[in-house]
């Protein structure tokens, strides 16, 4: 029998491992895996050490259990989620996309200059200064994302 | 204070990973009924004498995590004494064989280690 002190305990403990796990099923379950064995090892505990008292064992049985942030960093390196393959498909359409309507708009820019300057500007040296700019800029952009090129979204997990 | 961990200390996390998974599954094997989580976390600990003490919490995204790749499976719920049920594992026939492989695979290493 667990009294309500050290269920609070309990409760409290498991609240801060589950605010830091994803709020999906496998968390979930990973919570009342925890919930099971908390209860087991107290049990177990209170069994073989009677001079301590309820909010002592509770202690130790945590201290051996470790610290929220310790399963929830082990959580993350076993069963680190994957991003959902529609949400990679969708993210390299919107690649695709966003590299055609590049392309079209440096085109057209390098036609326009091209026509502004009466041809004094070649167009396609026009196109290769703009193309340029526009890859470095996608490049730069992809590096404030914290990808290492533009191009990884496209390219899918094993 | 800056906590510092030696290279020796880092080396030995990095290498306990592989290792742990390795002997978790070894102890489900070595407990054909099933086992439950709290009982490998035990074993763990006795069976190593204390070489693989872990937190024990930390060994249930490892359980996760082999339950999903199909190595080992549950077999089903057992009501303990006094609390919520519990999952008893049981090793799967691909956690078997990959056993064996893992098995081979250590002894290969050391094996060739040795001869270093």
């Amino acid at each position: 029998m667990i009294d309500s002190e050290i269920e609070e305990v309990i409760e409290s403990y498991l609240k801060s491992l589950k605010s830091k796990l994803p709020d999906s099923f496998e968390a979930e379950d990973l919570i009342e895996d925890l919930r099971a064995h908390i209860i087991e090892s107290f049990n177990d505990k209170r069994e073989q050490f009677p001079q301590y008292t309820d909010s002592q064992i509770m202690q130790r049985v945590l201290d051996e259990l470790g610290e929220p942030e310790d399963i929830a960093q082990e959580y993350g390196i076993e069963l680190g989620e994957e991003e959902p393959l529609e949400m990679r498909r969708s993210k390299g359409i919107r690649v695709l996309a966003r590299l055609f309507i590049a392309i079209i708009v440096t085109v057209i820019c390098s036609w326009i200059v091209s026509v502004m300057t009466e041809g004094r500007v070649d167009f396609w040296l026009s196109l290769v200064v703009l193309m340029v700019f526009a890859i470095a800029e996608w490049f730069v952009r992809a590096w404030q994302a914290g990808e290492s090129s533009p191009f990884d979204i496209l390219r899918s997990k094993d | 204070m800056k906590k510092t961990t030696s290279f020796e200390e880092s080396w030995k996390i990095e290498m306990r990973r592989g290792i742990l998974q390795y002997a978790v599954l070894a102890i489900v094997k070595k407990h054909k009924e099933g086992v439950h989580g709290y009982k490998i976390a035990k074993d763990l600990e006795e069976r190593t004498r204390g070489l693989l003490k872990i937190k024990e919490g930390t060994l249930y995204p490892i359980l996760h995590r082999l339950q999903k790749e199909r190595l080992l499976d549950v077999s089903r719920m057992e009501k303990s004494e006094a609390g919520p049920k519990r999952k008893v594992y049981v090793l799967t026939s691909k956690g078997d064989r990959v056993l064996r492989a893992l098995a081979a695979i250590l002894r290969e290493y050391l094996t060739r280690l040795e001869e270093l």
